[in-house]
């Protein structure tokens, strides 16, 4: 083997052998693509899947759905989740403007969720309501709710009432969850740009 | 509180005294004065015995607060142990079941269930007591851990990688010279 050959030799066995040593350290300045950092939020019905949701309810019945959220932030986050309640003609939490709904809510619940971590919990609800007759008519004009018991306590909603549908022919009421989460910045809870809601028809 | 108690005693006796003038009967002004001596005995009873609805609802209120600021001391103490690349699922779990407990609590308060919502939120706060020294240890295991893998990952891997080069160099020396010397003894070997 000649001079030159043997040069060349050494110097690849050289520079695979250091590239391999030099691993270790090279893992710690080598820059990964940016992954998408994001929230998940989601419902799930009574027997734990997306199906058999409560939609048609009646006064007095006990519903379960599990609400669940998973970080997938790069970091811990603290959430609230703002329970809300409203009929057809309040405001709702808009997907284009990514706004909450200005109603106050009814609970708020907490949940800090580790990275790449998902968190669950069940809720349970049923609503105390009543209607109006419209004695001319001999129809239903009106639903009351006067309570709503949710996750065993119950929160007085007097006043609370939700009109004729007469397009989709039903009482609607919404149930949502709203997602926020704290900032350390500003140190308070900021709108997560999240919701997820269920639609309610009272019947008798 | 009492000057205010006093001041009521004596408008109703007063009121008392101004009525047996007017009704000039003395059965009616002993019935009267009953009632005025059991009603300012009620205010009196009111104003000096606290309420235990209110007083109840207060202390709900400062201890839901408090256990807010747990959580939250709680909830920067376990970031400040992931930022240092400490594994902090079992923290984020603790402060999880203090959330619930507080989430609880606060439905407790909005059903005016006040005794529940303070017992509660006691809970919450109690069960992160030791929180903030579990995440600190944490914290300090894994700047310990990270310190260690700087040195091993870092500052060996580049001191190996100095040493492959320069071990590369000095081969390499070692050939060419070996190379010379060989080719030295080649020219200087008589020719037959």
């Amino acid at each position: 083997m000649n001079l030159q050959r043997c040069k060349t030799v050494l110097i690849i066995i050289t520079a695979v052998l250091a590239l391999l040593v030099a691993s270790p350290a090279l893992q710690k300045l080598l820059v990964y693509p940016q992954k998408e950092f994001f929230t998940e939020m989601w419902l799930l019905g009574p027997e734990h899947k997306a199906e058999n949701f409560p939609s048609n309810i009646t006064s007095a019945t006990d519903y379960n759905i599990f609400l669940g959220i998973g970080n997938q932030l790069g970091s811990c986050a603290y959430y609230s989740i703002q329970v809300k309640f409203r009929n057809q003609t309040q405001p709702a939490a808009d997907s284009f403007t990514r706004t909450a709904s200005s109603l106050p809510p009814l609970h708020s619940i907490i949940a800090l969720v580790a990275d790449k971590e998902n968190w669950e919990a069940p809720i349970s609800f049923s609503f105390d309501y009543t209607y109006n007759e419209d004695p001319v008519n001999a129809t239903l004009s009106k639903v009351n709710v006067n309570s709503i018991m949710f996750n065993g306590a119950t929160l007085d909603l007097e006043g609370f009432s939700a009109t004729w549908d007469p397009e989709r022919s039903g009482f609607f009421v919404y149930l949502f969850f709203e997602l926020w989460i704290y900032n350390d910045i500003t140190g308070g809870f900021h709108y997560h740009e999240r919701y997820t809601s269920l639609r309610f028809n009272m019947t008798v | 509180m009492l000057k205010q108690v006093s001041r009521l005693i004596t408008v109703c006796s007063s009121l008392a005294t101004d009525s047996r003038l007017v009704c000039g009967k003395n059965l009616q002004t002993s019935h009267f004065k009953t009632a005025v001596t059991l009603v300012v005995t009620l205010l009196l009873l009111a104003a000096i015995v606290p309420s235990p609805v209110w007083a109840s609802q207060a202390d709900a209120a400062t201890a839901i607060s408090s256990a807010k600021s747990t959580i939250l001391n709680g909830y920067n103490a376990a970031k400040q142990a992931e930022a240092a690349g400490a594994n902090i699922t079992v923290l984020v779990g603790t402060l999880n079941e203090a959330g619930s407990l507080l989430s609880q609590a606060e439905l407790a308060y909005a059903a005016n269930d006040f005794d529940t919502a303070l017992n509660l939120a006691v809970q919450s706060q109690n069960s992160l007591n030791s929180f903030i020294a579990e995440a600190n240890t944490s914290q300090e295991t894994a700047m310990q851990q990270q310190n260690q893998d700087f040195l091993i990952n870092v500052v060996f891997s580049t001191i190996g990688t100095f040493a492959v080069i320069i071990a590369g160099f000095a081969a390499w020396l070692f050939l060419k010279k070996k190379y010379e010397t060989t080719e030295a003894h080649v020219s200087e070997s008589p020719k037959v």
